[in-house]
């Protein structure tokens, strides 16, 4: 994918001192002009006319298309809410690796950060959790400058480490996470398909939205490994001595399909799954990624 | 399964096939670590290709040590026998080796063509048989009196080099020999690895006397297999059974081709011998030569025409009849006017073989002996001189009928004076005589002792002028007894003339010089004759006593002692009349003269009549300068070398190698100034006998010699006699090696490929 002009280069972001200005260069980034909340809902910015359906307030009807047409189409708006963002950051050790110079935690953070830094320059609340098989700092929502500071202070912190268990850490944070909103969570999500799933549900069932960000490194994706290598399993996943080529088809086929059957049932459960390779510049990922939210939210899309 | 390799060194490389799996196994350990994240992905995917990829590696390391292994087990080249399960994959390379008969009798014509020419046909039909593509290969041994072997090569040379066989060799054949060359030579094969089985043929016109050789070889004559063991047994050539027997022992046997002729034994004329009847031939004095004749065929021969050229020149030519299997003799008389050495060749009208139908003999006209006589006490009758009576033996007077005598003899007289003078002729005599001279002085003393050193005669009388005997051997002996007089003189011996007198008791018989008189009715012409007076003397350490008086003390007559390359003899009594009745006694003393000055004479040393490779060693009189041979058959080459002077002022040519000689005829040494000295090279006598053995007596020499059966058009059968042959499998193991490469990079690049060579 060709990169957009004035799109910032990961190893930019990585000279950066520090994650506030890395928050503020990726958003300044993508932010040009994107200013709507994609909630749809009664608001005051008109959306689009849809057909009226059995339930709908009548109040919605917009009786001047009637009158004109005599059909029977109710109003819709852009909601403007005040939103309410859950960062979740992965800090397991998998999230260590790197084939460039910044790890995939680095590339998760930086993206926390930004997102962090998008939400609450908008007035709106942003909190953030960082885990690995259980929570291991949490800052709770807010607003403000000092949020801000708080979050980017905990993931300045924050240092990968320890096994994943994705699944396991959102059933025991969603019962924590008492202000509905938006989920977004930074992970590599090497952990198995069926458990993420079910805390992915559970997340759903109590109203929140997730986004998964899936962070991987180009290496991890290309196995492009061509001399005979010892792999020291990270997450005390062992140890193993393979030739690359004999296998690579077949891992590339497993870590495919991981990936595919993640945004399968991500797609069945109308959530938002983005995979966001370390290489790839972080404005142009989330600005991508943002206004296909944006125009979904537009086109009424869910 | 595999017998053996040719190569068996080469076939330790097989273990090379390793080579893969050492690689494979160190590669196990240059594993790069890695951290990895993905670990469950990669454990997946190893999981589920892990039995492919090893199966795969393992076999790609097969086709690896595979190719290997067979590349080398393909350069050894393994041979298998006919039994093993992979005779179907043997090529049977042929080894051959032909034992090509080179003899003389080879020569015969039948028909259009020779035997020879025969024998060659089927050899090269023999090596067309062969295919150099499969490695075949041909040893030729030209079998002669020694045989000429030719190194291991293919049939493409082997039939170059067999075109350039036109002709027999001048000699006979040494089977044994030949077959000990063949045994030897595959002895060395198999010590060097080469292994393989080899047909030996032996193509021969199957001549009797080729066959029958005694059970060892000697050069004596002697069989050496009957004295039993010891060094010089040991290290003699062995016969054709034994030789055989090597040969039998590294399972081998011979396949005998008779290619000879039809009849058992062909009708052949040849001139079996030619020599010198009586006396050795003098210049200008007629001497008879006999020529024999043999007719080695079943019928009587008659009215023979027999020649014989002297020097070039044909004498009338005779007629003899020749009994079957049985010779004549024809009597010439040739005279020869120059001294010096001379061809006589015998001939007669060709026949179907031509080489025995001429024999040459050089013969050795001595020029006259240059005899200087010191006459010690000469006078006017010739009765009363010392050496009256010598030379009246060794200058005759011409007879009655006015022919001109020639004498072997040319004789000087000089006084004791004359003698001692620088200008004596001292230097030119062949044989020096001292009679009864008063006194030697030194100097002529010490010119005598260089002549006689370098091969002169001195013959010393001894007399009544002498005076003092210790004076008088002051200057011809040394305290030490090397001086030119063989024994010490002590004193005069008289008897009683009237009453008594001495006699030879004894001689030796040996002695050439007195061979003359070992016959019985001859014998008392010396040892009846009177001695009155001698000298007794005591013979010096080396010297032999020829003949002794019949004296209490035995003292000698006749002393011989070697000085250098000549001879002195001590008479101890005196030349003329004065001492004892020998001079008048003619039938005694002029024998007794000749003989004992003839035999004074340095012997020649230069053989000029040889057989077929032969060395010949040519001695001339004056330097032999741009000396070159030439050959019966007209070719001429250089001699190579230079002449070496000799003590007697004569010159040696260099050795001339027998190789040279390898031709029957008169050869010839030029050189410039109209030098020319012929050699006579002589076929051996037994080639001309061409009575062939039959199949049955070669078959009962050894078993390991067997006569190939004729087929019904008279073709020899391809008597392959169940050699037992090992075929060589290489070709296949190379192939095997090759496909097993070409399907290890095949495979290797389907693998790369599947595997998605990402570099």
């Amino acid at each position: 994918m060709a990169r957009p002009l004035g799109t910032l280069d990961p190893a930019i972001l990585d000279r950066l001192s520090g994650l506030e200005l890395v928050a503020r260069k990726a958003v300044e980034g993508f932010m040009s002009g994107m200013h709507a909340s994609p909630q749809r809902g009664s608001s005051v910015e008109f959306a689009q006319h849809r057909a009226y359906a059995p339930g709908d307030e009548t109040k919605k009807v917009d009786w001047k298309v009637f009158a004109r047409s005599e059909r029977l189409v109710v109003k819709e708006y852009v909601e403007e809410t005040n939103l309410s963002l859950n960062i979740l950051v992965d800090a397991s050790e998998s999230m260590a690796f790197s084939s460039l110079n910044w790890s995939k935690f680095d590339y998760a953070r930086w993206g926390a950060a930004a997102l962090a830094h998008l939400v609450l320059s908008k007035r709106d609340t942003a909190g953030l959790v960082i885990f690995d098989t259980e929570m291991r700092a949490k800052v709770p929502p807010g607003n403000g400058t000092r949020q801000e500071i708080a979050i980017l202070g905990e993931l300045e912190n924050a240092a990968p480490g320890g096994p994943t268990a994705v699944g396991g850490v959102l059933n025991s944070l969603v019962p924590r996470l008492r202000r509905r909103g938006i989920t977004a969570i930074f992970s590599d999500f090497f952990d198995d398909v069926d458990e993420i799933m079910a805390g992915i549900k559970r997340l759903v069932h109590r109203g929140h939205e997730p986004i998964l960000f899936q962070i991987v490194d180009p290496l991890e994706m290309s196995f492009d490994l061509d001399k005979l290598v010892k792999l020291e399993g990270l997450e005390n996943a062992g140890d193993l001595k393979i030739d690359p080529k004999a296998i690579r088809d077949a891992y590339l086929e497993e870590i495919e399909g991981h990936s595919k059957e993640l945004a399968q049932k991500a797609r069945a459960l109308s959530i938002d799954f983005q995979r966001v390779s370390t290489d790839e510049p972080l404005d142009a990922v989330l600005s991508a990624y943002l206004a296909r939210r944006f125009a979904r939210a537009r086109g009424g899309a869910s | 399964m595999i017998e053996g390799f040719q190569n068996p060194g080469l076939a330790i490389g097989a273990a090379l096939c390793v080579v893969p799996l050492i690689i494979h196994l160190l590669n196990r350990q240059r594993h790069r670590p890695q951290r990895w994240a993905a670990m469950r992905f990669v454990l997946a995917a190893y999981k589920k290709t892990r039995r492919q990829v090893q199966l795969e590696n393992l076999l790609l390391l097969l086709l690896r040590m595979l190719a290997v292994a067979a590349l080398a087990l393909a350069i050894a080249r393994p041979f298998a026998s006919g039994d093993s399960p992979l005779a179907a994959l043997r090529e049977e390379r042929r080894d051959l080796v032909l034992i090509i008969d080179g003899s003389a009798s080879t020569g015969y014509r039948e028909e259009v063509e020779t035997v020879f020419e025969r024998i060659v046909g089927r050899a090269a039909e023999l090596i067309a048989d062969l295919d150099e593509s499969r490695g075949d290969r041909v040893r030729m041994v030209f079998a002669g009196e020694t045989p000429r072997s030719y190194p291991m090569m293919g049939p493409v040379e082997a039939a170059s080099i067999l075109e350039t066989l036109d002709s027999p060799m001048d000699e006979a054949m040494d089977l044994a020999a030949a077959i000990a060359d063949v045994a030897a030579a595959i002895s060395d094969d198999l010590a060097g690895g080469v292994s393989s089985a080899v047909d030996v043929r032996l193509l021969t016109d199957l001549q009797a006397s080729s066959f029958a050789a005694p059970t060892r070889r000697a050069t004596d004559g002697s069989r050496a297999s009957d004295t039993g063991q010891g060094s010089d047994a040991a290290n003699q050539p062995l016969a054709l059974a034994e030789e055989l027997e090597v040969l039998d022992a590294l399972e081998v046997r011979v396949v005998v081709e008779d290619l000879g002729t039809r009849t058992l034994r062909p009708g052949n004329l040849s001139v079996e011998s030619i020599g010198i009847l009586g006396e050795p031939p003098r210049a200008g004095v007629p001497f008879e030569v006999a020529v024999s004749i043999a007719n080695h065929g079943d019928k009587d021969l008659l009215a023979e025409r027999v020649a014989l050229s002297v020097g070039g020149e044909r004498l009338p030519s005779q007629r003899v009849d020749i009994p079957a299997q049985s010779s004549a003799e024809a009597i010439f008389t040739a005279e020869i006017p120059i001294a010096g050495h001379h061809a006589l060749t015998a001939t007669l009208e060709g026949d179907r073989l031509g080489v025995d139908d001429e024999r040459s003999l050089v013969v050795l006209l001595p020029e006259p002996l240059e005899v200087l006589v010191v006459n010690g006490a000469p006078a006017e009758r010739l009765e009363e001189d010392e050496v009256g009576f010598l030379l009246a033996v060794l200058e005759p007077p011409d007879d009655s009928l006015g022919g001109e005598s020639v004498s072997p003899f040319s004789v000087r007289v000089l006084s004791p004076a004359e003698f001692a003078g620088p200008d004596s002729p001292i230097e030119d005599a062949d044989v020096i005589v001292l009679a009864n001279v008063p006194t030697v002085p030194a100097s002529a003393a010490a010119r005598m002792e260089a002549r006689v050193a370098a091969g002169a005669g001195l013959f010393i009388t001894v007399g009544d002028r002498m005076g003092d005997l210790d004076q008088w051997s002051e200057n011809l002996r040394r305290d030490d007894d090397t001086g030119l007089l063989p024994a010490q003189l002590q004193r005069r011996v008289a008897a009683a003339r009237r009453t008594t007198y001495y006699r030879v008791t004894s001689f030796d018989e040996d002695s050439p010089g007195l061979f003359y008189f070992t016959d019985e009715k001859r014998r008392p012409l010396l040892t009846e004759v009177p001695f009155y007076e001698f000298v007794a003397a005591i013979p010096a350490p080396g010297a032999r006593v020829l003949a002794r008086f019949d004296d209490s003390a035995g003292s000698p007559l006749l002393v011989e002692r070697a000085y250098g390359s000549g001879t002195v003899l001590l008479w101890t009594s005196s030349i003329d009349p004065a001492w004892n009745r020998v001079p008048d006694s003619g039938k005694t003393f002029v024998p007794l003269v000749l003989e004992l000055l003839q035999n004074l004479r340095g012997t020649e040393d230069d053989d000029r009549t040889v057989g077929v490779g032969d060395d010949v060693q040519v001695i001339v009189n004056e330097f032999p300068r741009d000396a070159s041979l030439v050959r019966p058959s007209g070719g001429q080459q250089p001699i190579d070398g230079d002449a070496v002077e000799r003590a007697d002022q004569r010159w040696s040519l260099p050795q001339l190698s027998g190789t040279l000689f390898n031709e029957v005829g008169v050869f010839e040494v030029r050189a410039q100034g109209g030098l020319s000295e012929p050699i006579a090279v002589q076929l051996t006598g037994s080639e001309s006998d061409l009575a062939r053995a039959s199949a049955a007596e070669v078959e009962a020499i050894h078993p390991a010699l067997v006569v190939a059966e004729l087929s019904p058009d008279g073709k020899n059968t391809e008597a392959d006699l169940n050699q037992p042959r090992r075929g060589e499998i290489w070709r296949w193991l190379a192939m095997a090696a090759l496909l097993f490469l070409v399907g290890e990079s095949l495979f290797g690049a389907y693998i790369g490929r599947r595997r998605g060579a990402t570099s």
